[in-house]
């Protein structure tokens, strides 16, 4: 794939995440797109989605945008998931959930 | 070992709590209210002669052998129909019994074949059984006269044949058909002296609505109905317990054996998932297993266009583990990754994940739940904090509402189905939404209350608009909610639903679903008692798929339809072991037990476990894979038992993303598509050669026995543990029950399982541990695994897959029953007599405006591509809907579907591409192109005679 395709279908996934979480209403959408974005995305998906972001990120939306942009910033620390019992780790209200795939 | 012989109690058991006290031959019983007196003689080890009653099903009374005598009553009552009662004083032998015993079985041989040495069922035999328990020494009638003793036999059926000459109509069949099947295919015709069994109208087997699931077949107590194995070989002389390999209802079978040679499988009554039932692939299409495609020995090749060339064990595994270390160096770890099988065991896709972690350093691995459940996992994970469906498949049994939606069950999980249609004939309501009539609409005895046929894309639109129904007409279980849910969020989840432009009123002109019928089956679902969902891909499979099962929790928890038998939200997984592999961490941003990579002190664990250092950052998903591949970067790939090329979507992408790898190891049975393209072919081992377990859709760990040797020398776990010594990780499991103990060390919800424990309770649902030994049947009984169940907003966003005047048309996909899914199993058996090519279903409108008749060659574009199959006409389908299966590798359906996928797991949208359907000369280009790349591809050099 071209540099301007791989782009595009990161660009497409990006704005989809961002729907969903653009609709929920306890937590900020950005954050909760970076998180999603931290969770299941390599780290050279989130390398080029930033660098297209860095060129003007033609394409993403305004949550996108806004949530790419929080990628490379501390990570949020992630739940480990339903088998951890460990108390170290709090739960965000409205999460991105850990039991996923 | 000998044959498993599980006791026939001829009647089944009495579910009441009151106990009844009796005795039997002087002997006190103590059972149930509502227990035959048959039943009750054989808890206490007298077994009452008997030919129509069996405990399967519900007593009948025709045979009239199974009389006794009761202190202080009239007459000889049959006991399979005379419940207990207290106080009763039972005799099961008396000088009239045995009088009235011999004569019933004078009259059934007097019209019976004396040819019992060379009978199929000589040795297993309830007929020659009873005529040895009654004493039977002569038949005074004689054979003289008119008899049925020479009939023709129907042999139509590939797996079975019906021979009327043997039959004494005690109509177990039928009954069998009608009340463990549910599909009624079987009637006695004609009455008295011409009573005789009779598929449908008379028809043969064959081409009647039976389904050959086999019911008719165990149930039969002569030669009747006999499996043409048995036939062929003779009867069995040991069996194994196992597990099914089909589907995710996990079917426990007995594999009946005489030595290392298969004679049948017969469903296991203890089972606890099908509890002695099958369908037609569990029961009798496992002669894949023996089909000469079988490739039993290793073969590598430079390059995709060279034939194969047989080697031995370590030089494939030698010239697999040093391609992998050549790409390591040269394009660096991330490029290669690993694909786990949820058709193998738990055991051996822990090993793949492992391999890929521990010897290929990195997170790229990943199963076919990508392409079916993930968004489940995704959806109840964020809903309820586990990423499984809450009940068991017994939990139906308490089912008031059941509603269905993007599932077929009948077809793909039947024997789920059955239990499902009993329910509703016992009273049980039924809600489906599916854009097709599915069977479960309208079957014998079973009609849906509601049929929702959307349009394909709009399961979010629909479900909303139910919740806005529940919201405004005052249906919420407030106290569940305030309770069990988190409170503030249900209460903007509320708000949002609450809206006008979500009123059934109005989304009837996206969904098609009109608002009255959508109103209605929403406060069925509310009020009606015990509501369940169950769902398949039709659900996931959707641009909105995770979106829609956090609907689908919406609806359960605002309801308050969780945490208790007869209700709930039940995926109904597709693979004998999605689940499974799920659980063992096949996803490139979870270990074992869905925990993060990320979590330091999971990495931790295996860490110290495995001597090496853990990525924590997630790896790439199979389209990420086939991505990177095409963008050069991705350039290795081990695919344990599973055909991308056939079952994922976009076929042309896929393709091109494995032809730009230079190193593809398929390991698997035969050689499928994905084999066109690899370099290294590892020969795998199908269920019945090794041991294991499977994890099937209600959590439910199984054991897999093995009952033959592996036909290429190596279970695939060996396999996957010789790869990984080959690569220098040094592992050195002896047996899976081993594996298993490192599962349960290491993973908290698996903390109680092992092999040990599995032999003596048949099988556990996790979550098993020390708070539960023996198992979860139902979850979230008390509280949700994180505590509060959470409301999540639904908003519905279109897919951009839309129709238009180049493609007009909108094709889903879908499962038949004869078939599972890419057919690698299925179409090496017989099965292939009722399926034998994938037929494109359209309306009578569309073919109309087409010119399309019954039958004809059509081509099927979309944007992706096209390809060319023949036409079914059928209303099955609604104007502007078109349909298809997926089982042949011809027909290449994937080439049509779209790279579309769930927004949060890149699940494809299959269920919804856009296309266009033309009358067609024959083959596209494209499936003569692959073809012919195939037959090139399949070429193995021939070895030199010695």
């Amino acid at each position: 794939m071209s540099h301007g395709e791989e782009a595009a279908k990161l660009v497409g996934m990006a704005n989809q995440i961002s729907l969903f979480f653009g609709a929920q209403r306890r937590r900020d959408s950005a954050e909760a797109v970076a998180e999603h974005l931290h969770k299941f995305w390599t780290p050279l998906m989130r390398a080029q989605i930033r660098d297209h972001l860095d060129a003007g990120g033609h394409g993403l939306s305004d949550i996108a945008r806004k949530g790419v942009a929080l990628l490379g910033q501390p990570k949020p620390a992630i739940p480990a998931g339903p088998d951890d019992d460990s108390s170290e780790h709090a739960r965000p209200a409205d999460a991105a959930p850990a039991g996923a795939a | 070992m000998a044959l498993v012989q599980e006791t026939d109690y001829g009647t089944p058991a009495s579910l009441s709590t009151n106990m009844v006290e009796l005795t039997i031959d002087g002997v006190p019983v103590r059972v149930p209210e509502g227990t035959s007196i048959m039943r009750a003689a054989q808890e206490v080890g007298t077994t009452i002669p008997k030919l129509c009653a069996t405990d399967m099903m519900k007593s009948w009374g025709s045979c009239r052998l199974c009389l006794v005598e009761i202190a202080g009553r009239n007459g000889t009552p049959a006991s399979c129909t005379t419940p207990v009662a207290p106080g009763m004083a039972v005799s099961t032998q008396t000088d009239r019994l045995k009088r009235l015993r011999k004569g019933v079985m004078e009259l059934y041989i007097s019209d019976h074949p004396l040819d019992c040495l060379t009978c199929s069922a000589n040795g297993d035999c309830e007929l020659q059984d009873m005529a040895g328990a009654v004493g039977l020494r002569e038949v005074r009638y004689g054979f003289a006269g008119e008899n049925h003793t020479v009939q023709a036999k129907d042999e139509s059926n590939p797996y079975f044949t019906f021979d009327p000459s043997k039959c004494i109509v005690c109509s177990r069949c039928v009954r069998a058909c009608a009340e463990v099947q549910g599909t009624f295919a079987l009637t006695i015709e004609g009455r008295g002296f011409d009573s005789k069994v009779s598929p449908g109208m008379g028809e043969a087997f064959l081409d009647s609505e039976c389904v050959s699931c086999g019911a008719c077949v165990q149930a039969c107590p002569t030669a009747t109905l006999m499996e043409k194995s048995v036939i062929d070989i003779g009867q069995p002389e040991h069996s194994v317990v196992t597990t099914c390999a089909y589907c995710g209802v996990g079917c426990s079978f007995k594999a009946e054996m005489r030595g290392n040679e298969l004679v049948r499988m017969v469903p296991y009554k203890d089972g606890k998932a099908n509890h002695g039932h099958s369908c037609v692939k569990g029961r009798f299409a496992w002669g894949y297993a023996t089909h000469r495609d079988r490739i039993t020995e290793p073969m590598i090749r430079a390059s995709i266009h060279e034939p194969w060339r047989k080697v031995s064990w370590d030089e494939a595994l030698a010239y697999a583990a040093s391609e992998f270390a050549r790409i390591a160096e040269k394009y660096g770890k991330q490029a290669l990754g690993g694909i786990s099988s949820s058709r193998c065991t738990n055991e051996e896709t822990y090993l793949v994940q492992k391999l890929v972690r521990a010897g290929m350093g990195n997170n790229n691995i990943d199963t076919c739940a990508r392409v079916c459940h993930s968004p489940t996992g995704y959806g109840l994970g964020a809903a309820f904090g586990t990423s499984a469906g809450t009940q068991d498949f017994d939990s139906v049994e308490h089912t008031d509402v059941a509603l269905i939606i993007g599932a077929n069950p009948t077809d793909g999980h039947p024997v789920f189905a059955s239990r499902l249609k009993k329910r509703i004939r016992e009273g049980a309501k039924l809600i489906v939404i599916d854009p097709r009539r599915i069977d479960m609409v309208r079957t014998p005895h079973v009609e849906a209350q509601y049929h929702l046929p959307l349009r394909p894309g709009t399961n979010v639109a629909v479900l909303t608009s139910i919740a806005h129904v529940i919201v405004t007409e005052g249906l919420v279980n407030e106290d569940f909610v305030r309770q069990r849910c988190d409170w503030e969020g249900f209460q903007d989840f509320a708000e949002f639903v609450a809206e006008a432009r979500h009123s059934p009123e109005i989304t009837e002109a996206m969904t098609g679903v009109p608002a009255a019928d959508l109103r209605a089956a929403a406060r069925l679902y509310a009020t009606g008692g015990n509501a369940a969902i169950y769902y398949g891909l039709g659900v996931t499979e959707h641009s909105q798929g995770t979106t829609t099962v956090m609907a689908i929790a919406n609806l359960a928890m605002m309801t308050g339809n969780i945490g208790r038998p007869g209700v709930g939200v039940n995926p109904l997984r597709g693979q004998n072991n999605v689940q499974g592999a799920c659980d063992m961490g096949s996803f490139p941003h979870e270990m074992p037990g869905y925990r993060h990579m990320s979590d330091d002190a999971t990495r931790d664990i295996y860490e110290k476990l495995w001597g090496v250092t853990l990525d924590a950052e997630p790896g790439l998903r199979i389209p990420n894979m086939l991505d990177e591949a095409v963008s050069g970067r991705f350039k290795a790939l081990y695919v344990e038992g599973e055909d991308i090329v056939q079952s994922d979507p976009d076929t042309r992408h896929v393709t091109a993303g494995l032809a730009a790898m230079e190193c593809v190891i398929v390991q698997d049975l035969f050689l499928n598509e994905t084999a066109d393209y690899a370099h290294v072919f590892l020969p795998g081992s199908t269920f019945l050669e090794k041991d294991g377990t499977f994890t099937n859709a209600e959590r439910r760990i199984n054991r897999v026995r093995k009952v033959m040797p592996s036909r290429s020398g190596m279970a695939d776990w060996e396999i996957t543990q010789a790869l990984a010594n080959a690569m220098g990780l040094n592992w050195s499991y002896k047996h899976p029950s081993e594996i298993m103990d490192e599962i349960a060390a290491t993973t908290p919800s698996f903390a109680g399982v092992s092999y040990q424990l599995l032999d003596e309770v048949g099988s556990v649902q996790w979550p098993c541990n020390e708070e539960a030994p023996t198992g979860t049947p139902v979850m979230h009984l008390e509280k949700f695994q994180h505590g509060a169940g959470r409301f999540m907003i639904t908003e519905y966003v279109p897919t951009e897959e839309r129709t238009g005047p180049r493609f007009p048309l909108l094709l889903t996909t879908g499962r038949i029953l004869s078939h599972y899914n890419v057919g690698a199993q299925t179409r090496r058996t017989a099965n292939t007599v009722w399926h034998p090519e994938d037929l494109l279903e359209i309306h009578p409108s569309d073919a109309e405006q087409r010119g399309i008749k019954e039958g004809s060659f059509v081509r099927v574009a979309s944007r992706a591509g096209d390809t060319s199959l023949r036409a079914h006409i059928t209303d099955r389908v609604a104007p502007g809907v078109v349909y298809t299966t997926f089982h042949h590798p011809v027909t290449q359906a994937n080439v049509v579907t779209t790279d579309q996928s769930d927004w949060a797991t890149n699940c494809p949208e299959y269920k919804v591409t856009a296309v266009q359907v033309s009358l067609s000369n024959g083959p596209t280009d494209w499936q003569s192109r692959y073809s012919t790349h195939s037959d090139e591809a399949r070429r193995i050099m021939a070895t030199a005679a010695e």
